[in-house]
């Protein structure tokens, strides 16, 4: 998998290149065509091999304003390589006329086929027929001027052009994307180290090509040449344009490397010619692959994108639903407990009346046992809507979890509440939880901080939040009433309260949560004078064991 | 014909009903269980005593569209309502509607009879307020023309002398009209006349 950053926009405008890079392109140029100035026609610079072109057309598309120095890097690599020849008038006129050409061709790339395109089919169809006419154009131009000068003669023109003309077309189709694609590297690095076997296996399948176009038979015999399609066609397949580009840049060294090697004129023509139909064929279907790639990485965001904002959507309405629930709660727990409390109390009446053996009095405490039963069966539902679904455990940060509740409840009109003191250890590790439980539980243990210390003047909340081994223990502690003994031992079971208004509920269910998520809610012994509950979440051992 | 007080109890939940049922027979008062408003609105007419005690919310109708419903049939029966706990707004509406009182879930049974007995009497002392002014409206109309006169101007705070002058009679005659008035009335002073006076501008009966 190689990323490419795909726009649509136009690209960025062109800047003035550094001295720097000026120099380095200035030398690059003069490099490149001496190593590839093989095979010239009449000791003119017209090779079937001219990488230069490809850094040229690159370096004027990307920075502007350096026509001076492109003519000038043309000229000079003519005199230093080929010498001056008997017309000397010709060579800046060359120079000049042929990078009048790139500048054209770069222009009218920045304007119609940005390099950005090079990531689809069509934007690589219509670079590659870009280059074409590049190539064609600058052939003429250059060869022309030749034939005038009579450097060339005119029966030559024809076979002249077509070798100018494949040695520009190959520089232009191999080294442009490939200069101007530099940031794929990385990620071409990393998609390489992914799958190295398919990586090893191409390197061999070049090297067999090598083996037998240059160094087994004929040297003429070009029907092995159509080894190299294997591996070439397999890193485009693999890795896109950008793995195809690297392949094609090993297999064009090693044609360079493997013509040079022959004592007797090679074919090099004739294998640049192929070179262009395995560079067009490998740039299409790399880009075919590039362009599938991307569409796929971008759709898969968009599936991610549209999960997260549903998740999202489903925490609101879930938390929106607790407090809806508390009401239809309130309302189904209070139908048996109004019966179970009349039948109760009609119990106790006919009891008072002296009349213990009163018919009524057997079948109405077992009504009011069967009442009790009822409410503990609704209970049961409600913790069923939480702890019956499966918790979704993920690594969760709390502080931020807790932030949120405390500066909730800050914002709202309790009283006392500018006494909430929170006091967490700096790099808490994640812990692994539900976060809708872990929201429940927490605004139960503030709430009832809160409940508990509502008559105080000088109330204080305290949430804590440390790690203890192989677990994260968040604590709220108050100074408020306390507990009294009989409470704290029933504390976790259902409708124990000390609340005049309570239900008893929110503790029961708030350890269910806990124990839901493999975590423990129990009752710690108070450093301000009131209550104190613990909850002890397990970390997160992905990513909470690092150092 | 007197009738008994009934509290007509309304709730979906038949534990609920069975329960206070009970407990209200228990107490010594008379009660009629209904399992939805619609059944006990069939029931309920102008002649029926006591109060109603309805749950909140119900399947179909709702203890509020009751008490408008009762409002709008001029049942005049007082409603209690049973809340869920906390249940503000809704209680806050029902009070705005005409509601005689609520109460929470589960429901203090000494709270319950309690507001119940205040309930009855309430309705009592309403029912009676209802006869009585019926029955003096039922008086007003034996009056004549004349004796109708008399009342509306002693009731404006005239003087015989004034009324004669007013309606061009003597004051005797104003006397005679105001004796004949004041018995067909069963008024022994000028402040129940006055009293009776009011009853001539209210709507009820023309």
């Amino acid at each position: 998998m190689v990323s490419h950053t795909s726009k649509t926009q136009n690209p960025a405008k062109p800047v003035r290149a550094s001295p720097w890079l000026i120099a380095l392109y200035f030398v690059a140029h003069i490099a490149l065509d001496a190593v590839s100035y093989v095979q010239p026609v009449l000791k003119l610079g017209i090779t079937p091999l001219s990488p230069q072109t490809g850094l040229v057309l690159a370096f004027l598309y990307a920075y502007r304003g350096n026509f001076g120095w492109v003519a000038a890097a043309f000229l000079v690599s003519e005199i230093v390589i080929r010498g001056i020849p008997m017309h000397a008038w010709i060579l800046p006129l060359q120079a000049i006329s042929i990078t009048a050409v790139y500048q054209g061709a770069a222009w009218l790339l920045r304007l119609k086929v940005p390099m950005d395109g090079v990531a689809t089919l069509n934007g690589t169809l219509k670079f590659i027929l870009a280059a074409a006419v590049t190539a064609i154009t600058a052939g003429t131009v250059s060869v022309g001027l030749y034939t005038l000068a009579s450097l060339v003669p005119a029966d030559q023109f024809a076979s002249a052009l077509a070798r100018f003309w494949v040695g520009d077309l190959n520089g232009i189709l191999l080294l442009t994307p490939l200069l101007l694609r530099v940031a794929d590297a990385p990620s071409l690095l990393r998609a390489l180290i992914a799958q190295p076997g398919a990586f090893v296996g191409i390197l061999l399948g070049l090297f067999a090509a090598f083996t037998l176009v240059f160094l087994v038979g004929n040297p003429g015999d070009l029907r092995f040449f159509y080894l190299f399609f294997v591996p070439a066609i397999s890193a485009a397949l693999i890795w896109g344009i950008p793995g195809f580009l690297m392949a094609a840049l090993a297999l064009q060294i090693s044609l360079v490397l493997g013509v040079q090697r022959l004592a007797e004129v090679a074919p090099l023509v004739d294998l640049q010619f192929l070179m262009s139909t395995l560079l067009v064929t490998g740039l299409a279907l790399g880009a075919v692959v590039t362009e599938r790639e991307n569409s796929a990485r971008l759709a898969l965001r968009r599936e991610k994108q549209l999960r997260d904002s549903e998740s999202n959507l489903a925490r609101a309405s879930r938390a929106a639903t607790t407090g809806e629930l508390a009401s239809t709660l309130a309302h189904e727990l209070n139908q048996p407990m109004t019966a179970l409390v009349s039948y109760l109390r009609a119990s106790e009446i006919m009891m008072a009346d002296g009349n213990r053996n009163d018919a009524r009095l057997a079948p109405t405490l077992r009504k009011a046992a069967d009442e009790a039963l009822r409410a503990s069966d609704i209970l049961r539902r409600l913790r069923n809507f939480y702890a019956g679904r499966d918790p979704q455990l993920e690594s969760l940060d709390l502080q931020p979890i807790i932030e949120k509740l405390v500066e909730a409840l800050r914002r709202s009109e309790r009283a006392g509440v500018e006494s909430i003191v929170m006091r967490m250890d700096n790099a808490l590790p994640a812990v692994r939880a539900d976060r809708v439980f872990i929201e429940v539980i927490l605004s139960n243990l503030l709430a009832n901080a809160l409940d508990a210390t509502t008559d105080r003047s000088n109330a204080v909340i305290e949430i804590a939040a440390c790690r203890s081994d192989k677990t994260v223990l968040v604590s709220v502690d108050d100074n408020g009433r306390g507990m009294s003994e009989q409470i704290r031992r029933d504390l976790f079971k259902a409708f124990v309260t000390s609340k005049a208004d309570g239900l008893g509920v929110g503790l029961a269910v708030s350890r269910s949560l806990a124990e839901a998520c493999g975590g423990e809610l129990r009752l710690a012994e108070s450093s301000l004078g009131g209550a104190k509950l613990e909850l002890a979440l397990p970390i997160d051992d992905v990513r909470g064991e690092l150092p | 014909m007197k009738i008994d007080p009934m509290i007509y109890l309304i709730d979906d939940d038949a534990a609920i009903r069975d329960a206070l049922m009970l407990l209200l027979s228990l107490r010594g008062m008379n009660a009629e269980a209904f399992s939805s408003a619609e059944y006990a609105l069939a029931k309920l007419n102008r002649d029926s005593r006591g109060c109603v005690l309805t749950d909140l919310r119900m399947p179909g109708m709702s203890g509020l569209e009751l008490l408008a419903e009762i409002n709008a049939r001029e049942i005049n029966l007082p409603v209690v309502l049973l809340t869920a706990h906390g249940d503000v707004a809704t209680t806050r509406a029902a009070l705005r509607g005409g509601a005689f009182d609520f109460l929470e879930k589960p429901i203090d049974e000494d709270i319950l009879v309690d507001v119940l007995t205040h309930a009855i009497s309430e309705d009592a002392r309403g029912h009676q307020k209802r006869l009585q002014t019926e029955t003096q409206l039922a008086r007003i109309n034996t009056l004549t023309q004349r004796e109708r006169q008399v009342l509306t101007l002693l009731g404006r705070g005239l003087q015989n002398r004034e009324i004669a002058i007013e309606l061009s009679i003597s004051p005797r005659t104003v006397e005679v009209y105001k004796a004949r008035m004041m018995e067909k009335l069963d008024c022994s002073s000028i402040a129940d006349v006055v009293k009776m006076s009011l009853l001539l501008d209210s709507p009820t009966r023309s």
